[in-house]
């Protein structure tokens, strides 16, 4: 216990710097929220077209799916990427190793902290707005606490899945030193493998079914389906399962990349 | 000009050493604006594996659309990046103050400093999607068409360029205005689209407030029907050029105020 109290205080500093950013979180929210009203109407013109269902989604499912996307994105969000590659190249992740603390679990509080903020002032009112969504569209209330709860539960993984995957993309710096390029490739990648941008299950079978068993599936589409009752019984512990397996394995993953990298480190002045 | 012309070469000639520098960084850079686009693309495909017309227009149509509001924009990506690093950073941090050094106007040092590689993702896309759809029969290309269409594109790219000089020109008072550029750029994506799809209140913000309706749907519009060219086209050369001054004269009204903000 008193080995997690040593990082509270990155979560407070996360959640301080968050505050101290707001402008930029902002920016980010509304460029977020900006490209699902453009999949809002896209989609809304397809469902005017069809009438009813597509590949069985309702066009009110589809507006579920598409902010509850989003919502999630935000929530599971980490700058682990940013801060490590960051680090590596002005060398001030000497600072980091040198403290008695691992490296991965002080980047993870510190994305806690600003995680913390998201929940409470971009998530709950998004979830809210959905929920007032589908009273609207159905006429009563379909908020399941069951189904909250495994989103959550779910989504918790999905922060480990995207944390870990990013820490990988992060210790790339360690031999590639410049990474914009790179975080703008794995960025689209997610979105698009993730299926935050089109229900995976809209895809041809033949690309579908590998694309859900890449851990992206797990970083937002497997809560998302859990929360919107598309999976359920055994699909559901069958996908968690899934999400628990990519959490070991990236965890492994990032172990070995940085137990090699760490004698590629080389910093520069001090 | 000459003079303006010899100093741009060693602008650039600097720049293609740091590009030599960091050659994978580069290439990754514009691989993935391309990749970005490709998954736009699919995501197109998926739509119209549902129904065969998007609020009337055809597959080849959209992806012309779509396809043209690229061009402009990888443009503008290509040869003022730099204005980004002015509202995110460049005057928070004091660097910005070395161009008033120098014996050039600042704004056009900073756009001339750079070019922005990552930008041939975006254009080579656009090109090829224009290229396909009009190969498709989309478009009946005219010969004025080899002057309009050229004149065009500079135009709309000049949208881009000035909304980010109207909007960065705000860091010279306020120090920084990253996150408004952002916000006010973004709007960009809906002109991807034919606006005819969104609600009023998008219609009328991507046509009157922040233009970017007139980098691709309207002059696209155009080209395809060959109606209105007053609205369609006029609309944009007054709108480019009127934004343009605009951008300028914030640019040298900012000057004036500027304060240093380094140490």
């Amino acid at each position: 216990m008193n080995r997690i109290k040593a990082y509270i205080p990155f979560s407070k500093g996360g959640f301080l710097t968050a505050i101290a950013y707001r402008t930029h979180i902002l920016g980010f929210l509304v460029g977020e929220l900006l490209f699902s009203f453009i999949m809002y109407y896209l989609w809304k013109t397809v469902f005017a077209n069809t009438g009813g269902t597509l590949l069985g989604f309702t066009f009110s499912d589809m507006v579920v799916f598409i902010f509850l996307s989003n919502a999630t994105r935000f929530l599971i969000h980490s700058e682990a990427t940013y801060t490590v590659a960051e680090e590596i190249v002005e060398g001030s992740i000497s600072m980091r190793l040198i403290k008695p603390v691992r490296l991965d679990l002080s980047l993870m509080f510190t994305d806690l902290g600003s995680t913390i903020l998201t929940f409470l002032l971009i998530f709950i009112p998004m979830l809210i707005g959905i929920e007032i969504y589908r009273f609207v569209e159905f006429g009563v209330w379909m908020i399941s606490p069951i189904r909250i709860l495994l989103f959550l539960f779910s989504a918790s993984l999905s922060f480990l899945v995207n944390f870990y995957f990013d820490l990988c993309f992060g210790f790339m710096a360690f031999f590639l030193k410049n990474l914009w390029g790179f975080s703008i490739l794995k960025q689209s990648m997610v979105n698009f493998l993730s299926g935050s941008m089109i229900p995976l299950d809209f895809l041809p079978k033949i690309f579908a079914d590998p694309i859900k068993l890449m851990p992206f599936a797990s970083i937002s589409y497997t809560p998302v389906m859990i929360f919107m009752g598309k999976y359920s019984g055994m699909t559901v512990f069958n996908a968690m399962a899934l999400q628990i397996f990519w959490v070991i394995m990236l965890y492994l993953l990032s172990a070995l990349i940085f137990s090699i990298a760490k004698r590629y480190l080389s910093v520069q002045g001090g | 000009m000459s003079h303006f012309l010899r100093l741009y070469k060693t602008f650039i000639a600097q720049y293609f050493k740091r590009l030599l520098e960091y050659r994978i960084d580069f290439l990754t850079g514009a691989f993935s604006f391309l990749f970005d686009q490709v998954t736009s693309l699919v995501f197109i495909f998926i739509i119209f594996s549902q129904i065969p017309t998007l609020s009337g227009y055809p597959f080849e149509a959209i992806v012309f659309i779509y396809g043209f509001s690229l061009i402009p924009k990888g443009l503008d990506h290509f040869f003022t990046d730099n204005l980004w690093k002015v509202a995110y950073f460049m005057v928070r941090r004091g660097d910005f103050d070395r161009y008033l050094t120098k014996p050039i106007h600042p704004l056009l040092h900073v756009i001339m400093e750079t070019w922005q590689i990552d930008a041939l993702g975006e254009l080579l896309i656009g090109l090829s999607l224009v290229i396909y759809s009009s190969s498709q029969g989309i478009i009946q290309w005219i010969w004025t068409d080899i002057i309009l269409l050229p004149l065009t594109l500079i135009m709309a790219s000049l949208i881009y360029t000035s909304i980010k000089m109207m909007v960065s020109a705000i860091a010279l008072w306020t120090k920084r205005s990253g996150s408004i550029l952002q916000m006010v750029y973004s709007t960009n994506e809906f002109a991807k689209y034919p606006i005819a799809i969104y609600h009023k209140i998008i219609q009328f913000t991507i046509t009157y407030v922040i233009p970017f309706a007139f980098t691709s749907y309207f002059p696209a519009r155009y080209f395809m029907t060959r109606e209105n060219p007053w609205v369609n086209l006029g609309g944009l050369y007054g709108i480019a050029l009127i934004f343009t001054l605009s951008g300028v004269y914030l640019w040298q009204a900012g000057l004036k105020v500027y304060e240093s903000a380094g140490s």
